[in-house]
């Protein structure tokens, strides 16, 4: 026997069967055309339920972006009550969630103008420009048209910072805007201003392909919020009234809490505002913002936020020239408004150095109403008011 | 390769390796979990390589089963799973020796030789720090110098080789085996190897018999679409099990089992209930998965469990609990102790061995030491008091009706828990805890929050979710018990099915809370 025949023999014995004990006895015929069935019907139903779902968090912000769809849907109502009436809408972070007591304004609002009136709080907690330039592109696409819009400018979001290990530095808000809360559009749309884009991506891949998944958390807030703790909860604008505004859960805070508070606060923000040059991600997508409002007729005024003067001393001098200098450049360019209300309001008035409390967020909104949202509107003579 | 999919958490990795192919099977393959994106790419292909290779081709599949298993063991770590590999290789030798000698000292000797290395290396990774550590302490305590530093028990236990307390039970059930001449030894290495390494088992059991295998392996494998059924069937309810329920119980009793001290009583009292959930639904749930995944390449494991919190007493329990474990403890170490021959103290000394041994082999601690002796001496009692009832017919016929079963039922479970508090490792050093607690530390610290009132933080979540999970188990548990599941399963049409199916994958999604922990057994 040669050599190839003893390798192809030890071979094939190692790789081919020898013989053994006989096969397992063979299942009943009547058992596999079911149990073919259901593995089959199984797979299919599988890739079925995750592509239905994910194509109607596509198409419906209910489950993909509740924060979103639940404040539109309140606008919504307001409007349809309101039919013609001119709205003021402030858009911004949870600073404006907190500050901006839209049934206050609304109480005086219409009274002043001789007529039914919207005002509206669409503070996002944990959003900025790229956020805000987001919605309202979604509320221009829903058919909401305000009167006046208000744009909240928290200065930290302007910078470009580390968004994560490993990544490039980008706008601040990309740590707590995902993929999976974004259209496709709209995610291809943030990548541009900075957000990581293999990140982006493979979130929205996961809100469309795997959405029981990725999307698990908005879909359990809606179903069971209880079993979510808090910090997944997607459907905290529930809780807010329904003109949007979430009241503060205390009145008060002891100067304890406050320092407490104000501590908290600075680990988050000192780094950021420690050398914050305006000109990253957050920044274009503020100029964009207001390129929109032009190109779609919308009035808009940009706020700087009533900030403690703890909270204040976090800036450096020449942070603070570069923000308003920023500020002043985009007013000018896109013919808007600047609201500098960083002093309005004492430090008592809350709880951590730049969200409100009760007494504080009145104090805000009334001076807010009479300052410039009754002057924008009474300049405009004896003609109807402004409307959609 | 992406983070996992479907559970985000990683166990520890392991040591890394120099060679670039083996850091790009760790790449592949981070996490040596079942229901993770990545295994699961990494089955898929497996599967479809096995059974495209033709059934006559035999051995070659079983060379393919082989080399997946490698690769996954070595996806963790290279060097470890070589070790692996040669302690295999040497258990085949050592097997193959007894088998062609006559002679009985001789085959006692290499008996005594394969179990004492397996020990050895076992007890070199495992127990090594444990020990070592305990030495420290007690010379110190002596007033010696021990000249030599505490161990670092965290480094350590990255080096240990995961799945080694189970292959090497299965290592050392062989060889007593064959020095029985229950079975001949294996003469086919790639079937031994497969034996040892076949991936649905390396993990983390179940501890599978040489006799059991090693058959399945010789006999040709056929596509079989009720098996591929069954597997897929084992799988899905493991993920379920794992991700729904068993690390959604997690989010409860994780943070009280670390901090006890900061929760009130009612508090404490949930978190030992959520713990004896999950605990459970995360070792059963990896047993029906693992099952499942053997299903689906033409192998049968051994069941793991059997719906154990209905059992009306200790010793039930623990022929319903782990039941590889449990039946190998009984078969390797109860029995050639004695068994229950004997006078009744040397029968009891058996058991406390039996199960001291058994709750070591769960951990290098006091804690799991002293919830295998808690156990039994259970068992003890169990025994005392069997005899005392059946000493009063009264009394045997009350427990016997459906009211006293259901009270020995509560009561088992509600002892049950309470050994469950013991069984928790060490935990590392934390800001709080500079030089970190023993588990036991932490055992103490929940009994006195629980047998006396204490006020405190509440629980971690709103607790109806840990309400209607726990009544979803024993639903569960009361519909398979009564044979109603089995009844209706058999009338359920196939498409029906297959959408449960899809259903309750959707399901696992869903309720998969933030971050997925490790599988509690994966450290043993």
């Amino acid at each position: 026997m040669n050599l190839t025949t003893r390798v192809a023999g030890r071979l094939r014995s190692a790789l081919v069967a020898r013989p053994g004990p006989p096969a397992a006895p063979p299942v009943p015929r009547d058992r596999r055309p079911k149990a073919a069935v259901a593995v089959a019907v199984g797979a299919a139903a599988a890739v079925v339920l995750q592509l239905a779902l994910g194509v109607a968090t596509e198409l419906s912000l209910y489950l993909r972006d509740p924060g979103y769809a639940d404040k539109e849907l309140r606008l919504a109502r307001q409007e349809k009550a309101n039919p013609g009436a001119p709205a003021v809408v402030m858009l911004g972070t949870s600073r404006t969630g907190f500050a901006f007591h839209a049934g206050r304004v609304h109480e005086h609002l219409a009274p002043a103008l001789g007529g039914p009136a919207v005002a509206f709080n669409f503070g996002i907690p944990a959003s900025g420009p790229v956020t805000h330039l987001v919605y309202l592109r979604r509320l221009i696409a829903d058919g909401h048209r305000p009167a006046l819009l208000l744009v909240e400018v928290l200065p930290p979001t302007l910078a470009d910072v580390p968004v994560g290990p490993a990544l490039p530095a980008g706008p601040l808000e990309a740590r707590f805007l995902f993929g999976d809360r974004l259209r496709h559009a709209e995610a291809e749309a943030v990548i541009g201003y900075g957000f990581p884009a293999a990140e982006v991506r493979k979130k929205w891949r996961g809100s469309v392909f795997t959405p029981w998944y990725t999307s698990r958390f908005p879909l359990l807030g809606r179903l069971a919020p209880s079993a979510l703790p808090w910090h997944l909860r997607f459907d905290w604008s529930r809780s807010c009234d329904e003109l949007g505004w979430s009241s503060p859960i205390t009145d008060s805070v002891t100067p304890e809490e406050y320092e407490a508070a104000l501590g908290r606060a600075a680990a988050e923000y000192k780094a950021v505002l420690a050398d914050m040059h305006p000109t990253g991600g957050g920044a274009k997508a503020l100029a964009d913002l207001l390129a929109l409002c032009r190109e779609q007729g919308i009035p808009a005024q940009l706020v700087l936020m009533p900030e403690s003067a703890g909270f204040r001393a976090l800036y450096p001098p020449a942070t603070t020239a570069r923000l308003y200098q920023f500020l002043s450049g985009l007013c000018s360019e896109h013919g808007c408004g600047l609201i500098d209300a960083r002093t309005w309001l004492p430090d008592s008035a809350f709880t951590d150095g730049h969200h409100m409390l009760r007494p504080g967020a009145e104090a805000f909104s009334d001076r807010l109403l009479r300052e410039v949202i009754l002057p924008f509107f009474r300049p405009r003579g004896p003609g109807p008011p402004p409307g959609r | 390769m992406s983070l996992t999919l479907l559970a985000n958490s990683a166990a520890d990795k392991g040591p890394a390796s120099e060679f670039l192919y083996f850091r790009w099977l760790h790449d592949l393959l981070p996490e040596p979990f079942f229901h993770t994106q990545a295994f699961l790419l990494f089955f898929l292909g497996v599967f479809v390589l096995y059974w495209s290779i033709p059934r006559k081709w035999q051995m070659t599949r079983i060379w393919v089963l082989v080399a997946a298993s490698f690769n996954f063991y070595a996806a963790w770590s290279a060097e470890l799973a070589f070790l692996v590999t040669t302690t295999t290789l040497a258990d085949y030798l050592f097997g193959r020796l007894m088998d062609a000698s006559r002679r009985q000292g001789l085959r006692k000797t290499v008996m005594i030789v394969s179990i004492t290395m397996n020990l050895g290396i076992l007890c070199y990774f495992k127990y090594r720090g444990f020990f070592l550590n305990e030495l420290h302490d007690a010379l110190v305590r002596l007033g010696r110098d021990p000249e030599y530093a505490k161990l670092d028990l965290k480094a350590l236990a990255l080096f240990v080789p995961f799945g080694i307390s189970f292959y090497t039970f299965e290592a050392i059930s062989y060889a007593v085996d064959v020095y029985r001449r229950k079975i001949r030894a294996e003469t086919s290495l790639p079937r031994f190897l497969l034996f040892i390494l076949f991936l649905p088992h390396l993990v983390s059991g179940p501890i599978v018999r040489a006799g059991d295998f090693l058959t399945q392996t010789r006999r040709p494998k056929r596509w079989n679409w009720v098996r591929m059924q069954v597997g897929v069937q084992l799988f899905l309810m493991g993920v379920f099990k794992k991700m729904a329920i068993a690390d959604r119980m997690a989010v409860f009793s994780d943070p009280i089992f670390q901090n006890p001290q900061d929760y009130n009583t009612g508090a404490v009292w949930m978190a030992v209930l959520a713990y004896a959930i999950r605990i459970y639904c995360d070792f059963s749930g990896y047993s029906d998965m693992a099952i499942g995944l053997a299903h689906l390449l033409g192998y049968k494991l051994t069941n793991n469990f059997n719906m154990p919190y209905i059992s009306a007493n200790v010793s039930e329990f623990w022929r319903r609990w782990h039941i590889s474990l449990s039946t190998w403890l009984r078969d390797y170490l109860f029995i050639p102790l004695g068994g229950s021959r004997g006078s009744r103290w040397l029968n009891y000394r058996n058991l406390m061995i039996t199960m001291t041994l058994g709750g070591l082999w769960h951990g290098a601690a006091w804690s799991y030491v002293l919830w295998g002796v808690a156990h039994g001496l259970l068992l003890i009692l169990h025994r005392q008091f069997k005899d005392f009832a059946q000493a009063r017919p009264r009394l045997d016929a009350a427990l016997q009706t459906t009211l006293g079963t259901g009270f020995r039922v509560l009561l088992t479970f509600f002892c049950v828990c309470l050994c469950w508090v013991l069984f928790q490792p060490n935990s590392p050093p934390t800001e709080k805890f500079p030089l970190g607690r023993s588990g036991l530390e932490k055992a103490l610290t929940m009994y006195e929050r629980m047998f006396s009132l204490h006020l405190g933080l509440a629980l971690p979540l709103h607790n109806r979710s840990l309400w209607y999970t726990a009544g979803f188990v024993l639903i569960c548990h009361l519909v398979v018990s009564r044979g109603l599941w089995q009844r209706a399963y058999a009338r359920i049409p196939g498409p029906v099915l297959g959408f449960g199916y899809a259903v309750c994958l959707c399901a696992a999604m869903v309720l998969a809370p933030d971050s997925g922990s490790s599988f509690i057994y994966f450290t043993f």
